[in-house]
């Protein structure tokens, strides 16, 4: 990483250690990532009962060393860790029924373990070196507190849709989907609740999380399947319970709940021209339910917000798409689209303390913008790939006195980007037993704000993150050994400066190589 | 694959190539630190501050005091802005991009705030920082809590550090200086736990320091058994000593349990508190407020009076859920209410939001409370905690629900006058950068 803060110490001219700054190229120390992954699936096909059953069983850990938390100090982490090892169970089952009813129902249960350990005595810097002055004072390095939890998630999901197609021009399609996820561990280090004289780790008592959506949709079809006409209703349940593991020296269980009940509904058009042409429009007033991570954060540098609401908004679509090759190209298919989103209760991160980060309700914001994707194969094995978004996301909603920064963009989200892609497949090259595929790609992204401002020509330059350039090369060859292919990425290639949401700085030149074999 | 083909692949690819590189051409690389400004710096003017809906800080210079309404968000965004000292004119505070340590900034000629030095430290929660004079400066670095660092505000380097380590431990363990009190070469500072998690001290409890000699000298405090944690108050700046030398100090009450906020007196010559001056604003003005009686924003405005926010009223959302409790005595259903975990969550919801609060000129020696008449009552939690002198009239701060704005009085005669109105971000603080402190 280029050009970040880097605290050092030094002995100053009166004698005294002091603490200073300075800005160096830092190569990232506490890193390492690890990683493995494995399944097991059965197919069975055209039983009599089923006519595409799977059943699959996987087993995946990771190990991550944790570098910095949701922002950049000029000390870094270099102790602490996590560990993630998940066991999962899916089942897939389809079936056709009197020619007109088709069923599909996808289940999950999964059991996954997350072990946080943050525990030091020690602060460290950009150069991996260990700072002097005073030891780590709060024992810890992301968390607020020395951490050791072990957490045990159980997850299980479960989607079920069935699709009726009543006439030629009437399909009715009903679904539901239900997820239901408990949490709980056990922390020797963490914070304890004391009641009636007994001390409670926070972590043993079980969060629980629910969400169902359930949803009914009536597809129609006209004019020789030129327009076609979908109506759709839903129903969002969402609740939260549990424990909030933040809280310190309470004397009561801090219970966090969250129950809500939305309703959703929509109308979308399409209308094909030709073939070639397609333009489609739709309204539609959503929510989103808050993810697993939002809530609870990432046992990590998120936080977590109890009591988080769901999204809400009111959307309107339309667009265009052309898909037809003109002249001599090959082929040739572009979009536009336009959108309007005005929501309420968005929910987005925002920073919390100077380490960590939360996922939390902004009242309400504007959202309007256009997308295009164009894809273009001039001659074969040649393509051309471009994507733009031009949106807007204002603060409508006032805090205090009915003006506070209305007008003002969500931070943390670009209003412009596009990216470019192109691609070129070799095949059968070396006596026709090696295929080499060559890319490269270009994103583009506008400067914005991690602050809440007007005008960015007037923003503070240092919270602003400036435009960006990323240009990532690279091929995929696929040798005469069969299921293998190798890959090879040169990311930002230009060694531009490229940062995240937060203006944290990404790598600057890197590369990876791949390999993937499968049995 | 034919020539041509050939041809229109590399001229594809060259022409990928010079977009390519006429976009990256196109960024700017300058990545250095901006220009450290000449000093040529503002010596009068104004600060208003205000707070965005992601707790961002919205910084607004003004040349004269301003009139009308003003938009905050035409100001300077930082993550947050705090000061804690303003001295020849250089502003001290935390870090204003939130990284560990002190800044010192400046208005540069064009209006702008511009960062001039930094004194990084290693604990990011660091945030006192005091200017006693032209040569001397001192902070806490949470990291080493027990060392006040004594440092030079030219060159901010650091000249001595003070060994706190016998200074009193009510619980045994490390404290934080809420803020420095400068009485000649003494520094005074109310402490609180350095560890978040501990809360509170139960009593209000001061560290003293030398300059002079740069050692601790003792500790004075009062003991409050009973008050489940009294709040400390970290205001901006001075003015917390006497013309004649008393120094007087605020603590900022405990919630619920019937300990009031309180002045405390160090007589001049003195470093004990004054056990026999006893002055509990929100008692004399509202004795039935014994759940959230605090004041804030304590700071001398004339020799003998000073100005505070005191919390002067009882909601009556407050009172009437404890009127429903059972009991034939007010004592009993309060002792009911106590009882119920719900109901205090409740009326802590109330008392934190409800407007009840009201800026007040103190007696410090009749110990009487008068409320500025002409000024909005607020919130006891209200944004907005400093006052500031202009051309002998005392501003301060009003944010409401329906109304932000700055007021102004002249001490002793306690009648306000609007002198602006806010816009464009929550009202927070405004501050004089021709005064010291």
């Amino acid at each position: 990483m280029r050009s970040i803060r880097n605290s050092f110490e030094r002995e100053n001219a009166n004698g005294f250690i002091v603490p200073d700054e300075e800005i160096i190229d830092a190569k990232r120390f506490h890193d390492q990532h690890r990683s493995s992954f494995a399944e097991l699936s059965v197919d069975f096909r055209e039983l009599r009962w089923a006519d595409e059953l799977t059943v699959a069983v996987s087993y995946s850990d990771r190990f991550d060393e944790i570098q910095n938390g949701q922002f950049l100090l000029p000390t870094a982490v270099g102790e602490a860790n996590r560990s993630i090892e998940t066991i999962s169970q899916r089942i897939d089952y389809r079936k056709q029924l009197f020619n007109r009813l088709s069923l599909r129902y996808f289940g999950v249960l999964s059991h996954t373990s997350i072990i946080s350990r943050d525990s030091t005595s020690s602060i460290y810097n950009w150069r991996g070196e260990i700072l002097t002055l005073g030891g780590n004072q709060l024992g810890s390095e992301i968390f607020p507190i020395p951490t050791a939890r072990e957490g045990n998630d159980l997850g299980t999901a479960h989607r079920l849709a069935a699709n009726y197609q009543i006439n030629k021009n009437f399909k009715v399609t009903l679904s539901e989907f239900f997820r239901y996820t408990r949490i709980d561990g056990n922390d020797p280090l963490g914070s304890r609740i004391l009641l009636e004289g007994e001390e409670i780790d926070p972590n043993t008592i079980p969060a629980k999380l629910w969400r169902n959506i359930l949803g009914a949709e009536l597809t129609s079809e006209f004019m020789d399947e030129k327009l076609t006409l979908i109506a759709f209703y839903k129903n969002y349940y969402y609740q939260a319970e549990s424990i909030d593991i933040l809280q310190n020296s309470t004397s009561f269980i801090p219970v966090r709940d969250v129950d809500e009940s939305l309703d959703g509904y929509g109308l979308a058009v399409k209308y094909k021209f030709s073939p070639a042409l397609m333009l489609r429009g739709s309204y539609e007033q959503a929510a989103r339910i808050p993810t697993q991570t939002e809530i609870f954060g990432d046992f990590g540098a998120i936080v977590p917000n109890y009591t988080l609401r769901p999204e809400t908004s009111d959307n309107v679509n339309l667009g265009i798409r052309f898909d037809q090759p003109i002249g001599n190209l090959e082929q040739f298919s572009f979009q536009l689209g336009g959108f309007i989103r005005n929501r309420k209760n968005l929910i987005r991160i925002e920073p919390f303390g100077t380490e960590n980060a939360r996922f939390v309700n902004e009242a309400e914001v504007d959202g309007r913008g256009i997308e295009a994707a164009i894809s273009v194969v001039p001659i074969p094995k040649l393509t051309l790939n471009g994507n733009l978004t031009y949106q807007s996301n204002e603060i409508t909603s006032p805090q205090l006195n009915g003006s506070a920064l209305e007008g003002a963009q969500v931070p943390n989200i670009p209003n412009l980007f596009y990216n470019a892609t192109v691609s070129y497949s070799f095949e059968d090259l070396f006596n026709k037993d090696f295929d080499l595929e060559l890319f490269g790609n270009y994103f583009f992204t506008d400067r914005y704000s991690i602050n809440e401002v007007k005008d960015l020509d007037t923003a503070n330059p240092d919270f602003v993150i400036p435009e960006q350039h990323l240009v990532n090369l690279g091929f995929v060859a696929s040798p005469s050994v069969e299921r293998l292919k190798v890959s090879f990425t040169l990311r930002n290639a230009l060694n531009s400066l490229i940062y995240d949401n937060f203006r944290i700085p990404r790598p600057g030149i890197n590369y990876s190589i791949k390999l993937n074999y499968s049995i | 694959m034919s020539l041509f083909r050939s041809a229109y692949i590399a001229r594809t690819f060259i022409a990928i190539a010079a977009v390519i590189f006429l976009a990256a051409c196109s960024e700017d690389d300058n990545n250095g630190e901006s220009p450290t400004p000449e000093e040529t710096i503002k010596t009068s003017g104004f600060l208003i501050t205000g707070t965005t809906s992601s707790n961002n800080a919205l910084v607004r210079y003004f040349e004269d005091i301003p009139t009308g309404t003003v938009d905050l968000s035409a100001g300077t965004d930082f993550i947050q802005f705090l000061p804690t000292s303003i001295y020849d004119h250089y502003i001290y505070l935390a870090r204003p991009d939130d990284l560990p340590g002190f800044s010192k900034m400046a208005v540069n000629s064009n209006g702008e705030l511009e960062e001039v030095g930094t004194i990084p430290t290693v604990d990011e929660g660091s945030f006192r920082i005091g200017i006693r004079d032209a040569n001397t400066g001192v902070y806490q670095d949470r990291n080493t809590p027990n060392i006040i660092t004594v440092f030079d505000p030219t060159t901010l380097e650091t000249t001595a550090t003070i060994d706190m380590t016998e200074g009193l431990e009510p619980t045994g363990s490390e404290s934080r200086y809420q803020r420095f009190i400068f009485r000649d070469d003494d520094i005074f500072s109310p402490i609180r736990p350095n560890d978040n998690s501990e809360g509170l001290y139960s009593g209000f409890y001061l560290h003293q320091a030398n300059l002079a000699t740069n050692n601790y000298v003792g500790s004075t405090g009062v003991d409050a058994p009973l008050s489940g944690g009294v709040l400390t108050v970290n205001n901006f700046g001075q003015e917390q000593v006497d013309t004649n030398g008393d120094l007087y100090v605020q603590d900022g009450g405990a919630v619920g349990t019937g300990t009031f906020a309180r002045i405390y007196k160090i007589p001049a010559g003195s470093d004990e508190i004054d056990p026999n001056y006893v002055f509990e604003p929100v008692r004399v003005i509202a004795p039935s407020n014994i759940f959230y009686p605090i004041i804030t924003g304590f700071k001398l405005v004339a020799p003998g009076k000073a100005i505070a926010r005191v919390n002067t009223n009882v909601p009556q959302e407050v009172i009437d859920l404890i009127s429903s409790f059972p009991g034939s005595t007010f004592e009993e259903k309060v002792a009911a209410f106590l009882a119920d975990d719900d109901a205090i969550q409740q009326a802590l919801a109330a008392l934190f939001t409800a407007e009840t609060a009201a800026w007040c000129e103190l007696d410090l020696v009749a110990q009487t409370v008068t409320i500025i008449e002409g000024a909005p009552v607020l919130g006891a939690n209200a944004g907005g905690l400093n006052t500031f002198k202009h051309n002998g009239e005392v501003y301060f701060p009003i944010a409401t629900q329906t109304e932000q704005a700055f007021y102004k009085y002249t001490p002793g005669t306690p009648t306000a006058t609007k002198v602006f109105d806010v816009t464009g971000a929550d009202l927070s603080n405004g501050y004089n950068i021709a005064n010291n402190n």
